[in-house]
């Protein structure tokens, strides 16, 4: 796990270039809207785009982390020299998965920090601690989606296509940068089915401070996915000993 | 008791083969065809055979990455399938000498990293990281970063790994492929060093010479089957390898003497024979050239190697 974490600050450039991008995008979709409804947009709606964009980097970065995990690990060579040790896959993975929950939240804590900042004040910085225990909390079901996509990526080889097919769907579903009311029904189920509208919706409304403890009680529900995960991670691993002779 | 058992080891792979875009057949390969060998504690074995042998195979169903189709193998009195994890505490493992870290660690960071995965503290795992680098000529190298490293450093790097958690058998794919001289010799002589510590060492190696340098047994493999097996002597032995002899004979035109003669490199004809009793013969040679009036100009001796008892068991 400490490994992981160098790895990552060491990768300090690409860390920059993630960090810019909401920014951009953000104030890009910010100055569209401001041209089209003739100045009308208020920096609470910039904000609003700001929390999206870095709540779907968080879960494009979550959802295949895994995945990237055992790939890199085939090619490198790393993977079977863990499979040798007496560690077992999942606690390496799972420890890799948590590494990264954590660059995940001070990666968010900084964007959102600076966005909160300037539209609401110095006063407003006191909400960042409720949010880094809300994703703390709520990252955990994204474990078991990152977990799926892990095991899928050990059967099928190659983790794009998984991890695509996912994304565009979190990306349309979850309300990232508009209300997912707006959507129709099936994608809006599919979206209220999944964590991640939940976690920026939350987190949004945590940094503006007008959350409710009571609204995180139903979404407790949410946590079946973090055991789906694991479940589905072992049953993965048997059908791929099976499968492939490998002594997982 | 034996380090290593195993007994009827088979191991199949479905090998596609296309034909065309849309016909491909399988067929199957047996990588492993019913090996049975058994490798004592403490020496140096060496698994020796063409490319496609089975070598890897073996080593991977040995150190519990593969899960064998048939028969069965005990590492250290554990059984390979069912007590993996107590096999996987007791053995070190390089598969390919230039893989398996993280680019963007140091050396010594990513020995760390390995040395934490079997249960060592971080202080333990520093100290452990920090002698393994010494022992393996890394030294300060351990400082730099992975991605950095030239193909024998990755080695050094690696054999450093395998003996991380002080295993008591290593299992060395191919460990010196790639290496200067110097440092081959390097990781030859810290091979034999472990070996005389008690340490038991399974390799794999094209290397003849160094095979027979370094083994107390080796075992030769063909298509998945073990088709000799022995100290190197017993194997020269068995297989009734002769010596070579050459006589340099220093005359004008090849003199007229009862045995086979060529042209040496010096230009002078020199006696040369394939002998079993290399002592006797050469005095013969020696005398007869005497008889004759010549002088000798030169006397070579040449042992059998391991490559010839190699080319042999495998053209059978
Ligand atoms: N994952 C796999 N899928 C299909 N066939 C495989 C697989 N791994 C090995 N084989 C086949 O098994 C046979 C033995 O391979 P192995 O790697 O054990 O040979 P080797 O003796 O190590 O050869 P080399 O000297 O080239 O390293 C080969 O025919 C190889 O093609
Ligand atoms: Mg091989």
């Amino acid at each position: 796990m400490e490994a992981e974490l160098k790895v990552f600050i060491r990768e300090a450039g690409v860390f920059l270039f993630m960090a810019f991008f909401p920014f951009i995008t953000s104030l890009l979709s910010y100055c569209a809207g401001m041209a089209l409804t003739g100045g009308q947009v208020t920096p609470a709606q910039w904000f609003y785009q700001l929390v999206g964009f870095t709540v779907m980097m968080v879960a494009f970065a979550m959802s295949s982390s895994s995945a990237w995990y055992f790939r890199r690990g085939m090619m490198t060579g790393r993977l079977e020299y863990i499979l040798a040790s007496p560690v077992s896959p999942l606690v390496a993975v799972l420890s890799s998965a948590l590494t990264n929950v954590i660059f995940n939240i001070v990666y968010f804590i900084l964007i959102a920090s600076i966005g909160l900042v300037l539209v609401y004040g110095i006063g407003h910085l006191v909400n960042v601690i409720g949010v880094i225990l809300f994703l703390a909390i709520t990252l955990m079901p994204v474990i078991g989606f990152n977990l799926l996509v892990g095991i899928a990526t050990i059967i099928f080889r190659e983790p794009e296509p998984v991890t695509n097919v996912i994304n565009s769907i979190v990306s349309a579903a979850s309300g990232f940068t508009y209300p997912i009311i707006l959507l129709p029904s099936f994608l809006q189920a599919l979206g209220q089915a999944m964590p991640y509208s939940y976690i920026v919706n939350g987190a949004r409304e945590i940094l503006a401070g007008s959350f409710q403890l009571a609204q995180l009680s139903p979404q407790i529900f949410l946590l079946g996915y973090l055991a789906l995960g694991l479940v589905f991670f072992r049953l993965g691993e048997v059908a791929y000993v099976r499968k492939s002779g490998v002594h997982w | 008791m034996n380090a290593i058992t195993c007994e009827d080891l088979r191991k199949f792979f479905r090998a596609k083969v296309k034909r065309s875009f849309f016909s491909r057949e399988d067929s199957l390969i047996r990588a492993l065809d019913g090996v049975s060998l058994g490798v004592e504690r403490g020496v140096v074995f060496s698994l020796v055979g063409p490319n496609g042998a089975g070598k890897t195979t073996m080593v991977k169903i040995l150190s519990t990455l593969l899960i064998p189709d048939g028969g069965r193998a005990e590492v250290g009195g554990y059984d390979v399938v069912k007590q993996a994890n107590h096999v996987r505490r007791i053995i070190g493992l390089v598969l390919a000498p230039d893989k398996g870290f993280y680019t963007r660690l140091t050396g010594i960071e990513n020995l760390v990293y390995y040395g934490r995965l079997y249960g060592l503290s971080k202080e333990e795992a520093v100290k452990k990281a920090e002698q393994l680098l010494e022992l393996t000529g890394l030294g300060a190298d351990g400082a730099r970063l992975y991605e950095e490293y030239s193909l024998g450093m990755r080695a050094k790097l690696s054999i450093a790994k395998a003996l991380i958690n002080d295993p008591e058998i290593v299992f060395l794919d191919e460990p010196t492929i790639g290496l200067d001289p110097l440092s081959a010799r390097r990781i030859r002589s810290l091979i034999k060093d472990l070996a005389t510590q008690g340490m038991t060492v399974f390799m794999t190696s094209h290397n003849m010479w160094e095979v027979e340098a370094l083994s107390n047994t080796v075992a030769v493999i063909k298509s998945g089957k073990i088709v000799a097996e022995g100290s190197p002597a017993e194997l020269k032995e068995r297989l009734r390898l002769s010596y070579r002899l050459e006589v340099e004979i220093i005359a004008d035109k090849s003199p007229d003497i009862n045995f086979p003669v060529t042209v040496g490199e010096r230009g002078y004809p020199v006696v040369t024979m394939e002998t079993d009793r290399p002592g006797e013969d050469l005095v013969k040679v020696i005398d007869e050239v005497r008889r004759l009036g010549y002088s000798v100009g030169g006397v070579r001796v040449l042992e059998p190697s391991l490559e010839e008892v190699l080319t042999r068991v495998l053209s059978r």
